[in-house]
């Protein structure tokens, strides 16, 4: 062994002494280098809410539910058994995760209070609204009479003749059953033959077009307008067409939540905007599948207003479709609320576009814990929550919910995940460093 | 180095205590010099999870120690000779490689000058310090 003091020479029943001291040291030594390692490799994350600013560029839990947006509980006035509720996004597979709260002075005691913990998408965490209709420019026939979706209202072509006369096919409306009808609001009927409904279909040249107040919008591609109805849909006119309806200077895009690629960057695109997705690890955690990119163009892409990057902290884009599996559910997002498709009938008009797997059913599923007061501190409660049975569950974000009985006076939450040591999280921690490397040194990425 | 005088209080287990901490501060330099070797390859890898002050206060702890202890049992030294040595060129090369790397934003002909003119003022330097007529 190296000797480092070789001049300070021992007596032999001290240097078998040093021996075994040095022996425990190199022993420790090894110890905390391997602590580092697990931290290092295997990193706790590490959460934050303060109630005392909560403009605080620190605050990287997000108080989520809407009670949660009130201005008494922006200040961390939480009212007896109203739900407290937060999101955290992080990254990997966890053991287990602390919840700590910590309380004003004159707070109420909050020991024995219930946390629960859940797992899935951000996005899907959103309440469940109305079932959602058929698109705007949808044609649709039940039992014999012919209906267009105009502005989110099934409008209905008084008779048949009309149908004809505005140069429809009756081939190209899609037999429902009147149930499936109750899903968009009843709109005025189509008497006018002179003037077609909102949100109708046409295709001049090359070009397919939708009018709207008017106006006839250009879909940017053919792809565009794929991406949401079947070439049948649309009448076929000529150009003399656009002397009865102005042309619009902005064209239409995909449907809402379709994933575009332009290499080497992929977005999703949504209602004007388009997000480029930050890397490969937010695609896969997203749920997002690599065969559903559609291939576009700078012409395609350059209607969108292109928007900060999407992170996996960040919920999906209103119009991404979700299905859960169990129950052979579509779910829409629009507005943060999650809108189920009850009919089969509308289902199928979605179904160019490739849904995002999730789960109802362990959406619901928690984890609970109490807390409990800690020691040494008189207002910092906390409890700690096994994490394991979420490995398989879908989804980047934790939902923490805390329902304080008595109400109670929060100063600050904080949440800590601890990561599981496993052949996953160590194969995902070179990934990242190598991730890492590669963007340090600029040097790209083979796909 | 000599030992003088020997402090009248347990003389044995400082002694090996002594011994134990520069066997310490061999462990603590040469992870130090790794941390710094990663962080300087990969910026925030190690200081995002460990923190290098606390590296560095028990590295300088542990000095104290020594000195404390040193001074105990009355231990001197002689001025150090630094002369040239094998790892030196090694040392050398780290020492490039790593302000070489730290400027990588650079283009490589002004990299290359800035960290040569840098290890040249070193040398420089080093020559002043340890000039034998000082």
């Amino acid at each position: 062994m190296l000797d480092l003091t070789k001049e300070i020479k021992l007596e032999p029943h001290l240097r078998k002494r040093y021996t075994v001291a040095r022996i425990f040291l190199y022993a420790v030594f090894l110890i905390i280098v391997l602590l580092a390692l697990d931290r290092i490799l295997f990193p706790s994350l590490s959460f934050t809410f303060s109630f005392s600013n909560i403009n605080s560029l620190k605050n990287n839990l997000e108080l989520s539910n809407i009670t949660a947006k009130s201005e008494t509980l922006a200040k961390g006035l939480a009212v007896a058994n109203d739900a407290i509720t937060f999101d955290a996004n992080p990254s990997g597979t966890f053991s287990s995760a602390t919840v700590k709260f910590t309380t004003d002075n004159n707070s109420k005691n909050i020991e024995n209070t219930p946390i629960r913990i859940r797992k899935s998408y951000e996005a899907f965490f959103y309440p469940t609204g109305a079932p959602i209709g058929f698109r705007d420019g949808t044609l649709l026939v039940a039992d014999g009479v012919y209906y267009i979706v105009s502005d989110g209202a099934l409008r209905k072509f008084s008779n048949i003749a009309l149908v004809t006369r505005l140069g429809y096919s009756k081939n190209s409306f899609l037999q429902v059953s009147q149930d499936d009808l109750k899903y968009n609001d009843p709109g005025d009927d189509i008497n006018d033959i002179g003037n077609y409904p909102n949100d109708t279909l046409f295709a001049i040249g090359d070009t397919y077009y939708q009018l709207k107040n008017q106006q006839l919008y250009p879909f940017v591609s053919t792809k565009a307008f794929f991406s949401q109805f079947d070439a049948n849909q649309a009448i076929i006119k000529t150009a003399d067409f656009f002397s009865q309806y102005e042309l619009a200077e902005t064209s239409l895009g995909f449907a809402d939540g379709t994933l575009a690629s332009l290499a080497p960057s992929v977005f999703i695109l949504s209602e004007g905007k388009s997000y480029p997705i930050s890397n490969a690890e937010t695609f896969i955690k997203m749920g997002f599948d690599w065969n559903n990119l559609v291939q576009v163009d700078s012409v395609e892409l350059g209607i969108y207003e292109k928007q900060r990057q999407f992170t996996y902290n960040q919920p999906h884009p209103n119009g991404t479709l979700f299905f859960d599996q169990r129950i052979n559910k579509y779910f829409v997002i629009k507005d943060e609320e999650k809108h189920p498709i009850e009919s089969a009938a509308v289902a199928k008009t979605y179904s160019k576009q490739k849904p995002v797997l999730a789960d109802l059913q362990e959406n619901e599923v928690g984890v609970s814990c109490q807390l409990k007061k800690k020691l040494f501190s008189s207002y910092t409660y906390s409890c700690d929550a096994p994490l394991n049975s979420f490995d398989n569950f879908p989804g980047t974000d934790f939902q923490i919910d805390a329902k304080f009985k008595d109400g109670a006076k929060i100063s600050n939450a904080d949440i800590t995940f601890f990561t599981s040591i496993n052949l996953g999280n160590f194969n995902a921690a070179l990934s990242k460093i190598k991730g890492n490397v590669f963007t340090n040194y600029n040097i790209q990425q083979q796909p | 180095m000599r030992i003088l005088k020997l402090p009248p209080f347990n003389k044995d287990a400082l002694l090996i205590i002594y011994k134990l901490l520069y066997d310490a501060l061999f462990l603590l330099l040469i992870s130090f010099i790794a941390m710094l070797i990663a962080e300087g390859a990969l910026p925030g890898i190690v200081s995002s999870h460990i923190s290098l002050t606390r590296v560095v206060i028990v590295i300088l702890l542990v000095l104290l120690s020594i000195i404390w202890i040193g001074k105990k049992f009355q231990l001197t030294y002689a001025a150090p000779v630094i002369k040239k040595n094998k790892p030196l060129p090694v040392l050398i090369l780290l020492a490039f490689l790593l302000m070489g790397n730290s400027l990588l934003k650079f283009a490589l002909w002004e990299n290359m000058i800035i960290t040569l003119t840098t290890l040249f003022l070193f040398f420089l330097f080093y020559q002043i310090i340890f000039d034998p007529k000082n």
